[in-house]
């Protein structure tokens, strides 16, 4: 009677015993099949990633050189009577956001909140409308120049929404946003902290850092320009 | 022989208690490793793409600017050629700054305060950064030129209508936005179902009235000083 009992037990722990081994067997199993290809996918993504971030950093260099270039073989064609038109084409760059340029004013840092307290979570990200009311306050406040993730604010720039990102001169960044304004950095930076939008930022803990700063660079727009004017006739 | 028999029950045991505690452990594990893996690739695919779009606009700039150099080098020892160049580059900055009176096909946009709501300077700014994500390629409100640093401001909001003040200059409503772009597409969009159009209107109780047209001239921005100020920027 006691010797059935134990057997009957023995047998039911050993029952047990195998189905786990099996589970874990196959979990593990599970396991090492999902995970070479999604670290495989990772890891080449990071490699196509810092790929492209090389051929971009390659292009830019390019512009520049060919900017350069240009200039060069303006100056060299030119007689000298013509200094005047090189100034214009200059100031016209200046004024058109073609030029990278340098001067004092703040640096704005833009975020999600960290934590979400309930209610709308909505409430606690970046919306692109956010970063178009930060861009009016630093035009109001006399800004010269503004950048956002350094892509230049220039006529025709749209600061717009597309899925998780914000698409800028036709470009997409994410969080965080960095955004950089030349102008007269004590008014720029009154200006923002004593802003609506900086208090509804503080309201909902969304990040919102403004500091005043010296010799802030602030890059030229680098996107094709015949894009941008060619529906335009100019009216003499 | 019974303790024996106990001893062993109470080993196995032991072992089947460690292995569960393990393999719950361990699925709960690759769940986790397998959420975030999933996260960092989604992340990953959407910075790729973001890097690639950016690219392929250096990669237009930096064509645009090859296209410039070859002419000036096919114009060498032609002074004349070479000045007609470089004043239709002077031109096409000047456009892009809003320097030039234009005209081109368009829409013209009205926009009016409704029976019980006023426009305000946040509606002004969403429209037109609206109208700049569907390409917009020349702006004007109430004879205003838009251009990079143009403010649009509120003055007071107890006033009815409202006191809008662009570019220094103040007005009221009815807001005439007059814009160059394919009317087509632009009308399209702002029209869109819960576009910016039905916002405006329902959500807003503004009047707006969107008219597509062949022909629409934008007058260039105030070059006075008052708009346009760069004496802060120092080219790099």
């Amino acid at each position: 009677m006691k010797r059935k009992d134990l057997r009957f037990i023995l047998m039911i722990l050993f029952m047990l015993f195998g189905i786990i081994i099996s589970v874990q067997f196959r979990s593990v199993l599970d396991a090492n099949k999902d995970k070479p290809s999604i670290v495989y996918q990772i890891e080449s993504l990071r490699d196509q990633l810092n790929k492209e971030k090389i051929i971009g950093s390659e292009l830019r260099e390019q512009i520049d050189e060919n900017i350069k270039k240009e200039e060069e073989y303006i100056k060299s064609f030119i007689s000298h009577s013509n200094d005047e038109l090189i100034e214009e084409w200059k100031n016209a760059r200046l004024i058109a956001g073609l030029t990278d340029v340098r001067g004092n004013g703040v640096v704005i840092r833009i975020s999600d909140a960290a934590e979400f307290e309930g209610g709308n979570i909505s409430n606690y990200v970046v919306h692109d409308v956010d970063l178009v009311v930060v861009v009016n306050e630093l035009k109001k406040a006399g800004a010269q120049a503004i950048s956002i993730n350094n892509e230049r604010i220039i006529s025709t720039t749209e600061i717009i929404c597309a899925g998780p990102t914000v698409r800028i001169n036709r470009n997409r960044y994410a969080i965080p946003f960095e955004i950089k304004a030349i102008g007269n950095p004590k008014k720029l930076y009154e200006a923002i902290v004593n802003s609506p939008i900086a208090m509804e930022f503080k309201d909902f803990g969304k990040v919102f850092e403004v500091k005043e700063a010296k010799d802030i660079v602030i890059p030229k727009f680098s996107g094709d320009i015949n894009n941008l004017v060619k529906g335009l006739e100019v009216v003499e | 022989m019974s303790l024996s028999r106990n001893l062993s029950i109470t080993l196995i045991c032991l072992i089947l208690g460690v292995m569960l505690s393990w393999q719950y452990k361990s699925i709960q594990n690759n769940k986790k490793v397998a959420s975030s893996q999933a996260g960092t690739l989604y992340t990953l695919q959407e910075e790729l793409l973001a890097e690639k779009t950016k690219n392929e606009n250096l990669r237009a700039r930096n064509q645009e600017l090859e296209e410039q150099v070859s002419k000036y080098i096919n114009a060498e020892g032609n002074n004349k050629k070479i000045e007609e160049s470089l004043m239709e580059e002077i031109q096409r900055s000047r456009t892009l700054a809003g320097l030039n009176d234009v005209v081109g096909p368009g829409v013209e946009i009205v926009v009016d305060d409704g029976d019980y709501s006023n426009v305000m300077d946040t509606h002004l700014l969403v429209l037109i950064n609206e109208i700049r994500a569907s390409e917009a390629q020349a702006i004007s409100i109430n004879g205003e030129r838009i251009v990079a640093m143009s403010e649009i401001k509120m003055t007071n909001e107890r006033t009815s209508p409202h006191i809008i003040v662009i570019n220094g200059r103040q007005m009221q409503a009815p807001f005439v936005v007059k814009v160059i772009a394919d009317p087509d597409k632009l009308s399209n969009s702002l029209n869109m179902l819960e576009g910016i159009v039905d916002r405006l209107r329902d959500y807003y109780g503004l009047e707006i009235t969107v008219k597509k047209m062949d022909k629409i001239e934008i007058p260039k921005v105030h070059d006075d000083g008052s708009v346009l100020k760069y004496n802060l920027l120092n080219p790099v």
